[in-house]
């Protein structure tokens, strides 16, 4: 419980977007070349390419762009 | 929920929507693989069973017929180049080169040439995949597929895990090399999408070009 909360006040820490937006590109970074790894380690099969991880982090990063406009939008 | 949260989630989201496209992208590669292996049958030649590689040699120079009286054919059974195979354990970085324009494969090291063999690629009706792809762990001394009455010796996969393949000149399927489409090595693009090549050249790549390593097609 004392983690959950630790993480949740984390969560809830005010950011400027920009950081928001480069944790969550790092986020998923990180997730998407663990995948990458893990697949290539135990399987021998690459999963993913380079290229499929930096097309899927591009349009994340649209996906967030076009939020961004939608919530200036709104105020 | 916080803007960060949602930005989180939508993340998550996309990473989760990745893995199912790549893991079923995975899934309809490999039935792919299956459905042809299940044409592709790899079988045992002849006599073939208990034999050292020198006896293959031996057995293929019998199966080979005489170069015919045409000077433009290449000599599928000998090797392309006069001299020796490069040792793939000097050059780290050895690439395979294939030029469908040439009808060629060139052992590479960086920009150094060390060895050209002849070459016939994919039809127009059914080409060569073009662009880099590194030698794959499917590899086999035969396999006669039903479908198309061809089979090859000393195939290396490239492409697909057994789909496209670097391998000899056809060969009927008891293992006989056929001379009519033995004789375009070099010259024509004629075959299913694999890359042929005179017996000693795919030989050498089946016994010596290791997984992993790089093949350029252009």
């Amino acid at each position: 419980m004392k983690y959950i909360k630790t993480v949740n006040d984390w969560l809830n820490q005010d950011r400027h977007f920009g950081q928001e937006a480069g944790i969550s590109m790092g986020f998923l970074a990180i997730l998407l070349v663990l995948y990458k790894l893990l697949t290539g380690i135990f399987t021998k099969v690459p999963f993913i390419s380079w290229r499929a991880i930096i097309g899927v982090l591009l349009i994340f990063a649209l996906i967030i762009v076009i939020f961004r406009i939608v919530e200036m939008r709104r105020k | 929920m916080n803007r960060f949260k949602i930005i989180l989630t939508m993340g998550l989201v996309l990473f989760l929507l990745t893995i199912g496209i790549t893991v079923h992208g995975h899934h309809a590669a490999v039935a792919k693989a299956t459905a042809h292996e299940a044409k592709v049958s790899q079988i045992d030649l002849p006599k073939d069973n208990k034999k050292s590689k020198s006896d293959l040699a031996a057995d293929e120079d019998k199966n080979a017929p005489t170069k015919n009286g045409d000077s433009k054919s290449y000599d599928w059974k000998k090797s392309s180049e006069n001299k020796p195979y490069p040792d793939p354990k000097l050059y780290p970085n050895l690439t395979l080169r294939v030029s469908i324009t040439d009808q060629r494969v060139y052992v590479m090291d960086g920009t150094k040439k060390l060895y050209t063999m002849h070459a016939s690629t994919g039809s127009k009706k059914s080409p060569t995949p073009t662009g880099t792809f590194h030698i794959q762990r499917e590899r086999g001394k035969f396999f006669y597929n039903a479908q198309s009455k061809e089979g090859a010796k000393y195939y290396v996969s490239f492409k697909d895990h057994g789909i496209y393949l670097f391998h000899t000149v056809p060969t009927d399927q008891n293992g006989k090399y056929i001379p009519e489409e033995a004789e375009q090595l070099g010259k024509e693009a004629n075959s299913h999408g694999c890359v042929r090549l005179a017996v000693p050249d795919a030989k050498w790549i089946y016994y010596h070009v290791t997984e992993g390593t790089k093949v350029e097609i252009h």
